[in-house]
């Protein structure tokens, strides 16, 4: 068995904004052994330690998919000291990744169902990975619908908007506003969403206007 | 399994000879209490001690341990990439650890050595170890041992079981790690075993006699994590707590560390150190949220986790091995025994 703690070298090989207000980045990394990526396999749900010598190393949910070959993907919110730093760094620097670790969707019980994946700010991230798994053409018919509700604080704070809200035609989108009324809303959601809505904490709603997209895939 | 007595004269002698093959570790006085160190040359553990401050954890599990290193110096082509440092795991030996922290290094193997993860750091310290306890004659007034599947003369987890009897040890031999030690030393006069297995039962049932301390855990697999994590007299067994930590540090079977990053010139190292759920900087994330942000949070975190959590995960009894060491140096006496038998006698209120 191999060492738990040694992370697999990587490079970075890409880094995108991810929000309007730049505090969150999307990494996208490259195994420097074409070995370590196979033993670096993961299913949707999963996380990674990004390990930056010298540094530490933090948890984070992995946002790539894996039916995307070739690299893997992080959305890294700035917050601390290690976020501070890979927020800082660039393209073409060396890094390390250890996992997978935790549990992940359970995809075999979800299987010749609808799906509805809720998910609100960042930790969207692991949600990504199921969306596109599922959406894969080898996956896609193993489900019935799929609907997405998804909430942020703001609409530039949604995550990975383009790729996932804004080329799908196929999706039918409206943003509302949790405190207002609701329009255009799949079967599903719309049995859903009264339930979703009573539960909600009343607390930050009232300071933040929240914004949620729901669509069907 | 077999007998071997040793006559104390030669004792020394013996020791002493197993240095070729062994790195010896034992109890070494300190002013006016026992630690279990690396034992230099001419040095014979201190086997007259009655418990040592810190727990023999640290022998394979210490407390600042390096694991990875990487160089940061970017004209060097593996730059940024960490790899593993070299430890060293030739054969060692503990010389008169007690019963309770042998067995506490088996509680400890369930966490470190997993069918999905095999923590190479630990496992490779604990695989080159020979553990060779020392029975307990007199049992001090912390010890509650025999409530918690261990005792004064239990077995479990050690290779070489010592008797102290005046004059001369009596032996039990339990492994062939056991029987390699015992070799090396040349200590090879071999007692009867049913003389000698009498003789440990009469030891055992002497020392055990002084046991005056027991706790009940027979309730506590019946009673719910709910209930128990509910119940009302979390806060005031946490409320004399100040968060030192002290419990944890000297406890066999805690097992919590943190990683950190270090950098010496170029030169980065990642260590692992020993970490306390005690401290509110345990559970604090980068966000300053801390899902365990109270006392009493993290008082019933450490017991939950003894008494309920272990046992409830491995089915292996509770996560404590009653050498007393926490009762002893908890500067505000929070008592593992008294906690464990409110939880064992906790009724819920209809």
């Amino acid at each position: 068995m191999e060492n738990p703690y040694l992370p697999y070298p990587v490079r970075i090989d890409d880094i995108e904004i991810a929000t309007e207000d730049k505090s969150l980045k999307t990494f996208k990394f490259v195994f420097l052994n074409k070995e370590d990526e196979e033993k670096f396999s993961y299913q949707a749900g999963q996380f990674a330690e990004l390990s930056i010598p010298g540094v530490g190393e933090i948890p984070i949910g992995i946002a790539s998919s894996p039916v995307e070959k070739g690299f893997v993907k992080f959305t890294v919110f700035r917050t601390g000291v290690v976020t501070s730093h890979l927020h800082n760094m660039k393209v073409g620097d060396i890094m390390g990744i250890r996992g997978p670790l935790g549990n992940w969707y359970p995809w075999d019980k979800l299987e010749n169902k609808n799906v509805v994946i809720i998910g609100g700010g960042f930790a969207f991230t692991t949600l990504r990975s199921s969306i596109i798994y599922m959406l894969d053409p080898a996956n896609r018919n193993k489900f019935k619908n799929i609907d997405v509700v998804y909430g942020a604080r703001s609409p530039g704070m949604l995550l990975y908007r383009e790729e996932l809200f804004g080329k799908n035609e196929r999706i039918s989108i409206c943003i509302l506003r949790l405190m207002g009324p609701m329009i255009q809303i799949g079967n599903t959601i719309q049995a859903l969403f009264p339930l979703l809505l009573n539960r909600m904490p009343q607390r930050p709603m009232k300071t933040h206007m929240p914004l949620s997209v729901a669509l069907r895939l | 399994m077999k007998f071997i007595t040793i006559d104390k004269k030669d004792w020394a002698n013996g020791i002493e000879k197993s240095r070729g093959i062994y790195q010896l570790f034992g109890p070494v006085k300190d002013k006016n209490e026992f630690f279990i160190k690396h034992l230099e040359k001419d040095t014979l553990p201190a086997m007259e001690y009655d418990n040592s401050v810190m727990s023999a954890k640290s022998i394979i599990f210490p407390q600042t341990e390096k694991m990875l290193t990487a160089t940061l110096d970017e004209s060097q082509e593996d730059h940024h990439i960490m790899k593993k440092i070299e430890t060293d795991d030739t054969p060692r030996a503990v010389i008169g650890i007690r019963p309770y922290d042998a067995k506490a290094m088996k509680l400890l193997k369930l966490n470190f050595d997993t069918d999905d993860y095999r923590d190479p750091y630990w496992c490779d310290a604990y695989e080159a170890t020979t553990f060779v306890g020392l029975g307990i004659n007199k049992p001090g007034p912390f010890d509650f041992s025999t409530s918690t599947g261990t005792g004064p003369f239990c077995d479990d987890g050690l290779d070489v079981l010592l008797a102290d009897l005046d004059d001369k040890y009596l032996a039990k031999v339990l492994t062939d790690k056991g029987a390699a030690f015992v070799g090396a030393c040349g200590f090879d006069t071999v007692a009867d075993e049913k003389e000698s297995l009498a003789l440990f039962d009469i030891l055992r049932k002497e020392a055990e006699k002084n046991i005056a301390s027991h706790i009940e855990t027979d309730k506590l697999k019946e009673k719910t994590v709910l209930e128990l994590h509910e119940a009302p007299f979390w806060d005031d067994l946490a409320f004399s707590c100040i968060n030192c930590g002290t419990c944890t540090y000297v406890c066999p079977t805690c097992w919590c560390f943190d990683i950190q990053d270090e950098v010496k010139q170029k030169e980065s190292v990642r260590l692992r150190i020993w970490d306390t759920c005690m401290s509110p900087l345990f559970t604090r994330h980068a966000t300053g949220h801390n899902p365990r942000a109270s006392k009493t949070q993290r008082v019933r975190q450490r017991f939950m986790h003894k008494l309920k959590y272990f046992l409830d995960k491995y089915d292996q009894g509770i996560m404590c091995v009653g050498c007393g060491r926490c009762v002893k140096s908890c500067p505000v006496n929070i008592d593992i025994r008294e906690v464990c038998n409110i939880m064992n006698s906790y009724e819920k209120q209809a």
